[in-house]
């Protein structure tokens, strides 16, 4: 393994489950489930998602197995990988800067994203719109939410 | 299958990065194995115009 060699590293925002390692490790592994709904007005109730009614975050995904048939033989004529400066403005959801090496980075993300309007006053819009405007959201009853 | 790599020097000035986002990886540094996996839904009713309670019931994904 060769010897990273960095001059500055400059990082604004580490979220939702990123990881910044300087040094070497072994085995990273980072799993996020997001589900992000946003609101023309932010209310929003504890719970009123569970994860678990979408089945996006329930299937399996097919995961290739690491130890091909493969003899890896390397040879580091030179011992450094030299950079400069490096400037990131955000890490997020399940992602890896690291500076150093590593044997093994295992990354999961899951991400479902509903971005909902309320609809103009005297509102006849209603209704999904976007790819095909398909499935038709039916409106809640008049009086109820807002 | 035999795999040889031979590193030679690789000196880089200044690298500039806007996001590393959903299962990304930037690595200065050597690996042996990376595994990234990522679902990113936006279903058809990924924009809603409607009222608050008028969520649709998932399906399908």
């Amino acid at each position: 393994m060769r010897t990273s060699v960095v001059g500055s590293l400059k990082v604004l925002a580490v979220i939702f489950q990123a990881v910044i390692h300087v040094g070497d490790t072994r085995y990273i592994q980072a799993k996020t489930n997001a589900f992000a709904l946003q609101r023309q007005i932010a209310d929003f109730e504890k719970d009123e998602f569970p994860l678990e009614q979408f089945p996006m975050f329930r299937r399996p995904i097919p995961r290739l197995s690491p130890a091909e048939n493969v003899r890896m033989v390397k040879r580091d004529t030179v011992p450094f990988i030299t950079v400069g400066a490096v400037k990131i403005n955000a890490a997020s959801t399940s992602a890896v800067v690291q500076i150093g090496s590593n044997v093994c980075i295992d990354l999961e993300s899951r991400i479902k994203h509903i971005r909902q309007f309320t609809p103009p006053a005297g509102g006849a819009a209603a209704g999904a719109v976007g790819a095909g405007g398909m499935a038709p959201v039916p409106l809640a009853a008049p009086g109820a939410g807002r | 299958m035999d795999f040889y790599v031979e590193n030679k020097e690789i000196a880089v000035g200044a690298i500039r990065i806007i996001g590393v986002s959903a299962s990304a990886v930037f690595l200065i540094g050597d690996t042996e194995t990376i595994m990234c996996s990522s679902i990113f839904d936006t279903p058809p009713e990924s924009l809603i115009i409607g009222r608050r309670a008028s969520l649709p019931a998932p399906s399908g994904t």
